[in-house]
């Protein structure tokens, strides 16, 4: 039913200040014809102001953005939000309280278009056929959010916008939603840029995942890549458990607190090496020593203390095996590791991702 | 487009104060210092000042505990008596005025009544203490309103928290419930005191030689109008301070509740043995501030019957002063909305602005800008002088605040995403303007006009400085009769008008409970 085609949108250089703080510090994004890229970075991060830039609501004050080959923003140029055919979720998602659920998935429309007919097709879409006289007050959250979907991509946009579209659904129905949100994307193939501080989320419904930290982004890949291969400690830590044990590089292997480690690559010296917690591996008997055990059902993750001193995460199979106050032996199981130049130090913002536990034992 | 309405209606604003100003300065600022420091300007501040200062001390002392009572207790009929206890503002105070004087005045019904008795004279009602106990019964629900609002808001769980923290009732009450209420004492006493310093219908008739009634009269009786322009800026000087006070003391307390969606439902609290006293004094209060007046009034409606007071002429009043108030709300209103959302989407310097000058209205009492009203039409747009446009536009001037804060509180709990979402459907800003903003902000448009309509309806000194000759009102026509001790003549125009305008107030607090 969607014919409008989608359009690729290129952003380039987005800066924007308010007032003089600088919320955007050149942004570059791409997003490709079809695809749906995830904008994924901790609060205050500018992620929501780069999708509001993108929809028009905001003027960016440096930069060019470009939806479907047509200049929307740059300079000389601001096309304001009802000329640039965006559909755009919003995170309350804005359904007009006076309008019933068929006055809202019409608004949109061209005034010969706001059939009946019209709309129903629009609500069978998301599900909700039927509905159309009803006041958007009276359907559950997971409905008004299919409701807020429907109502943007009914007048065909060229590409749709998602503002943190599952932080108003609580955990319980969030999954659910998600999943029907990500068949709807998937079927209609319309270019979908979303704004997530989850990473989770990010990776479920991403082809790629924008990381964006401080008003840029650092890191632009599918979720595979970027969670195999992250381009920062930093970004390594946040779109997942990591451990990031100081080393002695050598060239191909490293040295570290749980024994040698193939190297993707990276020259001697000092260096940090990120293992993710499931390619480790614990065996009853050895010098270190289990401080916490974790079960979250499907596996449980122990917090060990090294002989050596660096705390590590190791996930590992279903049931505890070990437990607190058991000695233990980590080695590594995983392929050639990625590894960061220099030693990098707690106090750089990684002290959450290196280390999960109470803070004395963070601290120690 | 939006930027110049809005600075146009700003520049009606400030119209009467820039008048006011330009015709005092043509004599001469020695000879306006002069008057403005003389010792009978002085007489007037000070006697003015105690008048202010008495009354919204009493009307917080009577407010404060009827807002608790009201929301929190097992009060007998406790319903009935949020509604009664906000009902005294209905009556407008020169009614008030009229209703005493017409039941303990000479001539009047209480005299009438012991003069079998050989009671020539009783001690006189006029004065001071008469202008006092009247504004405090029918302005006492200003404080009532905002405090009873803002015991709805408190949070039980800080009192709770109090509680187990061992502190008892009384302590809780002292340390955690009235520090929080603060704000809204403040906000109530503030409209308590500027309505005391711009109040004219309850001084005149009482005699109390106030501010406004000075003003009236040296208009009135002198024509002259340069003093009369220079003490009215000396009244506009002291609102002006008032106003200062209560934003210094505002500044100092800001409370919020912490998390926001925490609160529940607050227990009520019982009153044990003291339930039914306190169901006695609501009803002594109730039985001074509106039964009795009420009571007075119909008594004279029917003597007037009986002495055949004409009905058909009412009509015409009643007539007249819907027209009045009904053009006056939609003007207020028509200003109003191009102020608010300037203020509200704008924002920005150009926004607080406009908005700061508009609530100007809000400390100009209305004599003043009557007054300035009357040398600026008089002077200046003869075209208009003497026409109905003129009140018109002094309502404007007085009551486009209270339509302002009303829309502006309902464009508030729009959501910008809501205009947003409408821009990213393919709405135009006027569209967006047209389907999205009107709508929304309908609640607040009808709160608004109804808040003036009511407000214009009561008004007296503008009414009766600026309507056309021979034009009255339901207002003017009460205080005319009265100060002529005509009670029975004042008693039907009184009755319609504390029923025309109790309708609307009583929706209007029956919408309070959320």
């Amino acid at each position: 039913m969607l014919n409008g085609s989608p359009s690729a949108i290129e952003v380039e250089g987005i800066q924007k200040q308010f007032g003089r703080q600088p919320v955007l510090r050149g942004v570059d994004l791409e997003v490709a014809e079809g695809s749906v890229v995830a904008l994924l970075g901790p609060s205050g991060c500018g992620k929501t102001t780069l999708l509001r830039t993108i929809a028009g609501l905001e003027r960016a004050d440096g930069g060019t953005i470009t939806i479907g080959g047509r200049c929307v923003a740059g300079p000389g140029t601001d096309v304001p939000p009802e000329k640039r055919r965006v559909g755009m979720v919003f995170q309350d998602w804005a359904l007009f309280p006076h309008l019933d659920v068929g006055g809202n998935v019409g608004y949109g429309l061209p005034r010969r278009e706001r059939t009946p007919a019209r709309i129903e097709a629009a609500l069978d879409l998301v599900g909700l056929g039927g509905m159309a006289r009803r006041p958007p007050g009276t359907l559950s959250g997971g409905q008004q959010q299919r409701v807020a979907l429907a109502r943007a991509i009914a007048p065909e946009p060229s590409a749709l916008l998602l503002d943190e579209p599952f932080s108003n659904l609580d955990t319980a129905l969030r999954v659910q939603v998600r999943t029907e949100i990500h068949h709807l994307l998937v079927g209609l193939g319309i270019t979908s840029v979303f704004v997530t501080h989850d990473q989770e989320e990010a990776f479920v419904l991403g082809d790629e995942v924008a990381v964006m930290v401080d008003g840029a982004i650092v890191q632009q890949a599918s979720p595979a890549e970027l969670y195999a291969a992250p381009a920062t400690p930093w970004v390594a830590g946040f779109v997942g458990d990591a451990n990031l044990l100081p080393a002695q590089a050598e060239r191909g292997s490293a040295t570290t607190a749980v024994g040698d480690v193939p190297l993707l690559a990276g020259g001697p010296g000092p260096a940090t090496v990120l293992l993710r917690p499931e390619e480790l591996r614990l065996a009853a008997g050895g010098d270190a020593t289990v401080e916490l055990t974790e079960f979250y059902g499907h596996d449980t993750v122990y917090l060990v203390r090294t002989a050596s001193g660096p705390l590590v995460r190791v996930r590992a199979g279903a049931a505890p095996v070990h437990r607190r106050g058991d000695q233990v032996t980590v080695s590594y199981a995983g392929g050639p590791a990625v590894s960061f130049a220099g030693a990098v130090s707690p106090v750089d913002g990684l002290a959450e991702a290196v280390v999960v536990g109470p803070p004395d034992l963070a601290t120690r | 487009m939006l930027s110049l309405a809005g600075l146009g209606v700003a520049a009606l604003a400030l119209l009467p104060l820039g008048y006011l100003l330009l015709r005092s300065s043509e004599i001469g600022l020695g000879r306006a210092l002069e008057i403005a420091t003389s010792q009978r300007t002085g007489e007037l501040l000070w006697r003015t000042g105690l008048l202010a200062v008495t009354v919204t001390g009493a009307a917080v002392a009577i407010a404060v505990p009827v807002a608790w009572l009201t929301v929190r207790t097992d009060l007998p009929l406790r319903r009935f008596w949020v509604v009664a206890t906000a009902l005294p503002l209905a009556i407008p105070t020169y009614v008030g005025g009229y209703a005493f004087i017409g039941a303990v005045g000479p001539r009047g019904i209480l005299q009438g009544w012991l003069e079998p008795f050989g009671v020539e004279s009783l001690p006189s009602f006029y004065g001071f203490w008469g202008a006092w106990m009247v504004l405090t019964l029918f302005t006492y629900p200003y404080v009532l309103l905002t405090v009873r609002a803002a015991v709805r808001r408190l949070d039980p769980s800080l009192e709770e928290a109090s509680r187990t923290l061992g502190q008892s009732h009384w302590t809780t009450m002292r340390r955690v419930v009235i520090p929080q209420l603060r704000p809204s004492i403040i906000a109530g006493s503030l409209l308590v005191a500027l309505y005391t310093l711009s109040d004219f219908g309850a001084v005149s008739m009482l005699r109390f030689d106030s501010f406004t009634r000075a003003i009236f009269v040296q208009y009135r009786a002198s024509l002259d109008r340069s003093t009369a322009a220079v003490l009215g800026l000396v009244l506009v000087a002291v609102t002006l301070v008032v106003l200062g006070g209560e934003s210094a003391a505002r500044r100092t307390s800001g409370y919020h509740r912490l998390h926001g969606s925490g609160a529940r439902r607050a227990p009520v609290t019982p009153l044990g043995r003291w339930r039914w006293p306190v169901f006695g004094g609501l009803s002594v209060l109730l039985a001074i501030a509106l039964v009795l007046p009420m009571a007075v009034v119909l008594t004279w409606f029917f003597r007037g019957l009986d002495a055949g007071e004409p009905i058909r002429l009412t009509t015409t009043l009643i007539g007249n002063s819907l027209k009045a108030s009904a053009l006056g709300a939609a003007a207020s209103v028509a200003a109003a909305w191009p102020v608010a959302v300037l203020s509200v989407r704008r924002g920005g310097r150009l926004g607080r602005l406009v908005e700061g000058a508009c609530w100007t209205g809000h400390s100009l009492p209305g004599v003043v800008v009557a007054l300035s009203l009357v040398f600026f039409g008089a002077r200046v747009v003869p075209g208009i002088y003497q026409t109905q446009w003129l009140l018109t536009l002094a309502y404007v001037v007085l009551f486009l605040p209270q339509a302002l804060g009303a829309i502006r509180g309902s464009l508030l709990q729009i959501s910008p995403s809501l205009e947003e979402a409408s821009r990213l459907l393919g709405g135009s800003p006027a569209r967006t303007m047209l389907r999205i903003v009107l709508p929304l902000s309908r609640p607040g448009l009808m709160a608004g006009g109804a808040l003036v309509f009511l407000t214009c309806m009561k008004e007296l000194p503008a009414t009766l400085l600026l309507a056309p000759t021979g034009y009255s009102t339901l207002a003017t026509q009460v205080w005319s009769a009265t100060s002529e001790a005509f009670f029975a003549r004042a008693a039907l125009p009184a009755l319609a008008l504390v029923l025309l305008s109790s309708l609307p107030m009583a929706v209007l607090v029956l919408r309070e409970k959320d």
